[in-house]
């Protein structure tokens, strides 16, 4: 798959993802491992609720 | 999966009292970083709004783009902007670069990409769901990304809340995420089936925004007394 192609198909991933991982990020910075930990928990049911509905 | 996913959920909505809770920082004060954070958020927003329209366009074609976007982002923006003023009960942090009267415009282009990813999930899914399906479940996707941000947004001071349960966030948040996503989209997707010629789709799609923002407050109040009731809140 090409680069283009894998954008497309993967997009909801990324984007999940994405968010998921810049609010952790954040979280770190805070030096907050309640919300890191909180964080982590609700990005695994995020992205297993949409690869759920994918299918 | 789900019920794994509930009991998740449970556990940490039961935890997250216990856990002691720093002051957020005063969205109105000066920042060490600059607040960097902040500035990432905003420009990151509208780098991925970009990156969507682009995904949308290619996977729906330009005209559907303009039978989506427009009127999502002026539902949004209207109910965030609306609702800051009335409650005054949450507000954006004003050091943001980019504000449209009282709401930071990446929030608004924020929704946009939730939805769309919302909605192409749906469209991928094997399941076949009716537009009333459709709508709860892209309300429960949206709310899943909402559920993990929000709490370290009010951390930083992206936004504030005058009171919150969540982390500093009140449950009654999750519920509105929910009724104006399900609202929105149960509706558009009505009106995406009936395959409408481009300027009659393009119309309606206001009119979806407008019949939105009308049902949002009857509906949310009956979620808020149904939770009232059950002693949730």
């Amino acid at each position: 798959m090409d680069r283009a192609s894998l954008f497309r198909e993967k997009w909801t991933d990324i984007f999940v993802i994405g968010t998921h991982g810049y609010f952790l990020g954040v979280a770190v910075f805070l030096g907050r491992p309640d919300l890191f930990t909180f964080g982590l928990a609700a990005a695994a049911g995020s992205i297993l609720l949409f690869r759920w509905v994918k299918g | 999966m789900v019920l794994v996913l509930f009991i998740i959920l449970l556990a940490v909505t039961l935890t997250v009292r216990t856990v002691d809770m720093p002051e957020p920082e005063d969205p109105d004060s000066e920042k060490d970083d600059g607040w960097a954070i902040l500035h990432l958020f905003e420009v990151l927003g509208i780098l991925v709004f970009v990156l969507t329209i682009y995904h949308a366009k290619v996977n729906w074609g330009m005209e559907r783009v303009l039978a989506f976007f427009p009127a999502l982002f002026v539902y949004a923006l209207a109910f965030e902007d609306i609702n800051i003023t009335i409650s005054e009960q949450y507000g954006y942090n004003s050091n943001a670069w980019f504000l449209f009267h009282v709401t930071m415009i990446a929030i608004p282009l924020g929704w946009c990409v939730i939805v769309y990813c919302a909605v192409t999930a749906l469209e991928a899914s094997p399941r076949r769901f009716t537009p009333v399906q459709t709508g709860l479940v892209a309300g429960a996707l949206a709310l899943s990304i909402d559920l993990g941000i929000d709490a370290t947004a009010f951390a930083y001071g992206l936004w504030t809340w005058k009171d919150g349960y969540w982390f500093g966030v009140p449950l009654m948040n999750f519920v509105g995420w929910f009724v104006v996503v399900f609202l929105w989209v149960s509706m558009w997707t009505h009106l995406r089936r009936k395959e409408l010629p481009f300027r009659k789709e393009f119309g309606w799609s206001f009119g979806v925004t407008g019949m939105a923002l009308g049902l949002q407050y009857p509906l949310y109040g009956l979620f808020m007394g149904f939770f009232i009731t059950l002693g949730v809140f």
